[in-house]
């Protein structure tokens, strides 16, 4: 028979082919790969029930002059697979599950250990600390501590922090106390007693000392420990006789790794309490009068540390009843806290330029910050209706509606790109911010690391505690999630470029809520519901206070 | 007593002596004209002699010579005439004088004058009552049919079984007697009668009609063979456009190009759909990790949302060696490689190539995908070339299961509904070997259900009945049993009459897979019909409370513990019958809208008494019932249901929720959704299912929809109900199925997936743009005057996309649609009498 031609019709083109129906199918099928570019191993020429094999006979077939073909076959390479492998959530370990998540992890109890836990939890919220730790030549304590934190960090699940836990009762034996009150079934292995949080906090912290500090960039400050630097303000107590005004004040200066928050039954703030601490009257012999007589004590702060510990005095000794009470008072705690009514004068005209420096440039990031929001939403609107009317086929809007939305899309886009003419990227104003705020810093508190330089500070970490007796009741552990999130993006931009850190910055800035660790379980814990940790009911009030002096950046 | 001369008013008051009178005269012509009388005056008296009316005026008819009939009632007055049709219907079949012809004749004589004085309903109602609804094709004329036909038409949902085919048939022969041959071939269709379709589909001469009709027998998946017998020399002479539009094959560019004219042609990505920037959750960081749950959820988001358009980003278009298939693991491949299925549905050109790519993977389950693929995109389309036939039918023996499972059930759904004899030997034999799982057979025989769905096919049924009554029990009670028996009852989809065999031969079947299967079938042959009575034996199956009895049992025969045992062991399986009366439920009240009401009362009751079973199905069974048509109170149920404490019943109910909104784009579910996913953020099985619910919301970004019911809810299609009724099994039991490995299960709505669109067309089948009105449908059946039949309309330039309550119209009289019903493709001719307005005005 002779060639006659055909069609083929390969996707959705069809091509005119010669077909000799007495040469073999694969010559035919080399004939399609010439205009279609299909190879021949991977082309599927459809015939009638089946497909045309390369021994086909075209006899069987029968194709007919004018006939069409349809062949299937792609073009082109064959997809290959990633060249890595990806690894599914499903499939990791808990340490890898750990770190992808970045998920803090709980603390199990262990019978009245809530104290510890809520206290290790929060002092999580010191990235300083974990870098601290991280020395080679550490003992007992600390040891324990770095190795709970290493721990805690690659699990998912709530950790046990039983060595740990036998350790701080080795260094500090008080919280091996046992708890001989309720007798019961239990009395043969009578439990551990409940203890102070506020004690917990000031033990570990005290046990560690031996952390040595970090050197700051420019190399100085050697010698101080971490909790020096970054944990211990310097208090200079001025006492002097109310009733004998020519009396002398006597002035000296001790180390304090706490203020406390006197609650008093006129205390409604923190603020107003720490006043009230920091302010007090006592009764002292006096040595011009030779008699008992007051004073006036006022205390100041000389160094305030990065990390100010406030400790609200809830507990007190009841003469009248012999026991130690709770304070239920309601005292509500700010979220930023500007210290610089608690500081000496002179260390006060020190902070002050950079403290109203830094106030005003953070109005003006906030002002950037909502301006950015806006725009970004506008380039959201705009780019979904570039999407096609955001897939709205509702078509209920008709046409005069669209093209008003296209004129207001189009007015948006055009702010848009207006603002974001006006704004540079944000990291460049900050390091222009950064540069001006230092050059305001005074060179002593430069020198001086960790120290804080703005007297600004932001809450990081609170322990509160949940109960009306002071010797029962519950801790809990709040720690604001952006603290867990910005290590880890400093950890990330250690490794990687540091252009890395800017947008992870930023993302963290909007990130304002906070983890609750409840012991074991774990839970995310709205900035809004802070408020409900001001006290005033048997409810979890705040106890313990970290404070974090704000970075310059 | 109106229209009634005065002198007869002064006789009322005499009427008792006049009986009595009546009753001495001896029988003449004027004791004729006197029952006649008397009969008029009768109607005064119906409450205490009750059919006096009737009976007087047979008396008369009986007396009066065969020469001079009695005159028409109607010359009494109307009055007369509904006194005498409401005493015929009351009378129908008690015999008083004459015989039933008698009332029969006088019947017609009344419904003739209804049918002169606009009271085409009664006369309708009167026809029924005398069971002679056939003679009224002989009494309508061109003014009276169309109010008679849509009478009949509305009234068949409400009609017990043999009278609604009547009513079809008669309202058929109708329209045919008018020539309205799109309305004619509707309701063969809805008969299912392969005869009626054939003469329909041959009678009109012209060309366009012609189309008009193959474009309707496309969307209703009828069969090529019915319309063209497989004689081989007829087949030469179906020319080749008419036969494109038989076989659907234009649906693909057309559907693309509806998208770009109403803007959704643009792909759009997962978080276009999820839009999580809006949800409340407080996850933690934004993981950068791969979730293959996450990524899998996102598979079926693609798919769905990006249905039809072929430019989907993850799959089709997606970089070189950055495919989304290898972001799934194993079994999540498939579903991913079978995806591309649905992004290029329709699309027989390009997409078999582009899915022939994946078919060469050393990966086995991206191979299997592939093949499912195949089978999807040549879903609701025919090629020529019979594509998927060739390309599947050589893995149907392969050794692989996913391999086997993925070509079986690709052949299923590219042929659905089309009764391809040559598939039965590809794929009955599975069925019936005993050496294979049960998972090949019953796919197998889902398969062939879907192929031969309303066939009632006697070698497959034959054959699935042989394999139940063969199968050990142990392979009987395994999960996938209830797929073996789903195939079985979509053979019966919409065949009521020929379910009874199967329905006596599964009775004598003793493992409680036949009583699973005596439901379904039940429950599917009746499908859509309304049938009060089988929902009743739907809620019958509902109310048996097998913990009940089952404690009962254990007080009972607490001595032999033997027994005791050997229950246990059963009963748990047992009450999977009872999630298929509760979809029986929906199933069979569905497409009418007071039997759909009705349906979610009853619904909301097994909700508050049921069995765990039973709860779990409600929710699936809503979403049935109102499939891609979001009502207010439907989506508050299933958004309680939602809460449910129990999560087999919460995810079913976000699955339904899903298909409720299905293509509807409906804000205030998409709402409803992302409040589920913050709420369910912990839950993975929980959070997946809503992912998929919010991609089947933005089905087709919108315009593809899943309501089996077309051509003004009035046909439905059952592919469509086939596909949605595998689905929900599946989701019968979701933690075996679509939780576990079976998640391309999702896959069996493509049978249903249609666009909803108004696309009109000129005589040479390309656009042809005009002005429409879109509205709510509105009843007006049975109606005085010309009621409009939308509501709240807006005007649109076609193509438009229509709702499923939707209804559209021409905005003007410039042109004339071949189709009676504006939906899908309608041809368009020029209106020749039709001159513009403003020449008017000039």
């Amino acid at each position: 028979m002779a060639p006659f031609e055909v069609h083929i019709k390969h996707a959705g083109k069809v091509h005119d082919l010669q077909l000799d129906p007495d040469l073999p199918a694969s010559i035919f099928k080399d004939a399609v790969y010439q205009v279609t570019g299909v190879p021949p191993d991977r082309m599927k020429v459809m015939i009638k029930g089946g497909v045309l094999k390369d021994d086909t006979d075209w006899k069987k077939v029968g194709p007919k002059a004018g006939q069409t073909f349809m062949v299937i076959g792609a073009a082109g390479e064959l997809p290959k697979p990633p060249s890595k492998p990806i690894v599914f959530l499903e499939d990791m370990d808990d340490a890898e599950l750990a770190e992808a998540l970045a998920k803090p992890v709980g603390l199990r109890n262990m019978g009245n250990t809530c104290y510890m836990n809520a206290t290790i939890q929060a002092m999580r919220a010191i990235p300083e600390l974990q870098t601290a730790l991280g020395a080679s030549t550490l003992t007992s304590l600390p040891k324990a501590m770095r190795s709970l934190y290493t721990d805690m960090s690659r699990t998912t699940e709530p950790f046990t922090p039983m060595n740990f836990l036998t350790i701080l009762r080795q260094v500090v034996p008080q919280f091996a106390e046992v708890d001989r009150s309720k007798g019961g079934p239990m009395a043969g292995m009578a439990g551990y007693a409940q203890q102070d949080a506020e004690e917990c906090w000031g033990q570990i912290t005290n046990a560690l000392k031996v952390v040595p500090g970090i050197s700051s960039p420019s190399g100085s400050s050697a010698g101080k420990n971490f909790v020096e630097q970054f944990m211990m303000g310097e208090m200079r107590r001025e006492l002097k006789c109310d009733e004998a005004a020519d009396e002398a004040p006597s002035v000296s200066t001790e180390k304090v790794l706490k203020v406390e928050c006197n609650i008093s039954i006129s205390t409604n703030y923190m603020h107003s309490g720490i006043m009230n601490a920091l302010d007090q009257k006592v009764e002292k012999n006096s040595p011009s009068l030779g008699r008992e007589a007051v004073y006036s004590q006022k205390s100041r702060l000389s160094r305030l540390p990065s990390y100010l510990t406030v400790h609200m005095v809830r507990f007190a000794w009841r003469r009248d009843i012999g026991k130690k009470a709770k304070i239920m008072r309601k005292v509500k705690f700010p979220t930023e806290f500007d210290a610089l009514d608690l500081v000496t004068d002179e260390l006060k005209s020190k902070i002050t330029p950079v403290s109203r420096r830094l106030k005003e440039i953070e109005k003006e990031r906030d002002e950037r910050r909502k301006v950015r929001k806006r725009t970004k939403g506008a380039q959201g609107g705009s780019s979904s209706a570039g999407n096609g009317k955001d897939g709205d086929v509702e078509m209920t809007d008709a046409a005069p509606t669209t093209a008003q939305e296209a004129a207001a899309d189009g007015d948006d886009k055009g702010k848009a790109v207006e603002s974001s003419v006006e704004l540079l990227d944000e990291a460049v104003y900050r390091e222009r911010e950064l540069k001006e705020l230092e050059a305001l810093v005074d060179t002593d508190l430069k020198a001086d690391h960790g120290c804080s330089v703005n007297a600004l500070y932001d809450l990081v970490a609170i322990v509160t505690h949940k109960g009306a007796a002071a010797d029962a009741g519950h801790y809990i552990g709040f720690v604001k999630k952006s603290v867990f999130h910005g290590s880890s993006a400093r950890k990330l931009s250690d490794g990687a470029s540091s252009s890395t850190a800017a947008p992870a910055l930023l993302i963290d800035e909007d990130d304002e809520d906070w983890y609750k660790f409840d012991d074991d379980k774990v839970s995310i814990f709205p900035k809004e519901k802070l408020t409900t940790l001001d006290g005033g009911g048997e409810d979890s009030s705040a106890y313990v206070l970290l404070y974090k002096s704000k970075s310059l950046v | 007593m109106t229209s009634v001369p005065k002198p007869l008013k002064f006789l009322r008051p005499h009427y008792p002596d006049l009986q009595t009178l009546y009753d001495t005269w001896s029988a003449s012509e004027d004791k004729s004209l006197f029952a006649d009388i008397l009969s008029v005056l009768a109607m005064t008296y119906s409450d205490t002699q009750p059919r006096g009316t009737l009976r007087y005026r047979l008396f008369s008819a009986s007396m009066r010579p065969p020469s001079s009939p009695l005159s028409e009632p109607g010359s009494w007055g109307h009055e007369y005439v509904r006194h005498l049709a409401a005493e015929l219907g009351e009378e129908y079949p008690i015999k008083m004088p004459g015989t039933i012809d008698d009332l029969k004749g006088l019947a017609a004589q009344c419904a003739k004058f209804f049918l002169g004085h606009n009271a085409e309903p009664d006369a309708v109602d009167l026809l029924e009552e005398l069971e002679m609804v056939d003679r009224i094709a002989a009494l309508v004329d061109e003014n009276t049919y169309a109010r008679v036909c849509a009478y009949m038409v509305r009234c068949v949902g409400l009609l017990p079984p043999p009278d609604d085919a009547a009513f079809l048939r008669t309202a058929h022969q109708i329209y045919i007697q008018f020539s309205k041959f799109p309305e004619a071939l509707s309701l063969a269709i809805r008969l299912n009668d392969q005869e009626l379709i054939q003469q329909d589909y041959n009678a009109p001469s012209n060309p366009l009609m012609k189309r008009q009709l193959a474009f309707l027998l496309a969307r209703a998946q009828v069969p090529l063979e019915w319309l063209i017998p497989a004689g081989g020399a007829d087949e030469e002479e179906v020319p080749s456009d008419l036969l494109e539009c038989l076989s659907n094959s234009r649906l693909s560019t057309h559907f693309r190009e509806f998208g770009k004219e109403v803007g959704v042609a643009d792909p759009k990505s997962l978080e276009d759909v999820y839009k999580s920037h809006l949800e409340n959750t407080r996850t933690g960081a934004a993981a950068n990790v791969d979730s293959a749950r996450g990524n899998l959820a996102g598979t079926f988001v693609n798919a769905f949302v990006n249905a039809g358009f072929g430019n989907d980003k993850l799959m089709v278009e997606a970089e070189e060696g950055n495919s989304w298939i290898y972001k799934n693991k194993e079994h999540g491949m498939l579903s991913a490689a079978a995806s591309l299925g649905l992004s290029l549905l329709w699309d027989t050109d390009v997409g078999l190539s582009h899915v022939d790519k994946y078919t060469y993977s050393s990966e086995e389950y991206i191979k299997a995908g592939a093949l499912l693929a195949t089978g999807l995109l040549n879903t609701n389309v025919l090629t020529e070339a019979d594509a998927a036939l060739a390309l599947l039918s050589e893995y149907v023996d392969n050794k692989s299961v996913p391999l086997r499972t993925s070509a079986i059930m690709g052949l299923g759904l590219a042929y659905a509904g089309s009764h391809r004899e040559d598939l039965i030997y590809v794929l009955l034999p599975a069925v019936a070997d005993e050496s294979l799982s049960m998972e090949v057979a019953s796919l197998s025989a889902l398969a062939l259900g879907f192929v031969f769905v309303g066939s009632a096919n006697g070698e497959i049924s034959s054959t699935i009945l042989q394999t139940l009554m063969e199968r050990d029990d142990k392979a009987l009670s395994e999960k996938w049993g209830r797929f073996m028996v789903l195939g079985l009852a979509f053979l019966f989809i919409g065949r009521t009459e020929a379910s009874d065999a199967t329905m006596e031969t599964l009775k004598v079947i003793e493992h409680p897979i036949a009583k699973q299967a005596q439901v379904i079938v039940e429950a599917c042959s009746c499908a859509g019909t309304g049938d009060v009575l089988k929902v009743q034996a739907m809620l019958h199956y509902c109310g048996e409370h097998l913990d009940a009895s089952k404690e009962k049992d254990a007080e009972d025969k607490d001595e032999n513990k033997d027994e005791n045992k050997d229950e246990k062991k059963e009963e748990p399986k047992d009450d999977t019958f009872q999630a298929f009366a509760v979809l029986g439920i929906s199933l069979i009240a569905m497409g009418e809208d007071i039997g759909s009401d009705m349906s979610s009362r009853q619904l909301n009751h097994l909700m508050h008494y049921g069995d765990p079973i039973i709860r779990k199905t409600v929710p699936l069974a809503l979403g049935l019932v109102s499939a891609s048509n979001p009502q207010l109170p439907i989506l508050d149920t299933l958004s309680k249901y939602s809460h449910d404490n129990d999560l087999q019943v919460a995810l079913n109910a976000i699955f339904a929720m899903g298909l409720v909104g299905a293509g509807t784009n409906n804000a205030r579910l998409a709402q409803m959704l992302r409040q589920l996913a913050g709420y369910y953020y912990k839950e993975p099985d929980c959070l997946f299912m809503v992912r998929i619910a919010q991609g089947l919301v933005h089905m087709g970004k919108g315009t593809i929809g899943i309501n089996p019911f077309f051509s003004d809810r009035s046909i439905m299609s059952r592919t469509a109900v086939a596909g949605l009724l595998a689905t929900l099994t599946a989701f019968t039991d979701a933690k075996a199925f679509v939780l576990d490995k079976y998640h391309w299960m999702l896959y069996f709505l493509v049978t249903a997936m249609y666009p909803r669109f108004l696309i009109t067309l000129d005589e040479n089948l390309n656009n042809a743009p005009v002005t429409v009105r879109v509205g709510q449908a509105v009843d007006v059946v049975g109606q005085a005057g010309k009621p409009r039949t939308i509501s709240g309309f807006q005007t649109h330039q076609t193509p438009v996309r229509l709702g499923t309550t939707e209804r559209a119209e021409l905005a003007t009289e410039e042109f004339i649609p071949f189709g009676h019903v504006l939906e899908g493709f309608v041809i368009l001719q020029k209106n020749p009498g039709w001159e513009k307005e403003d020449t008017m005005q000039a």
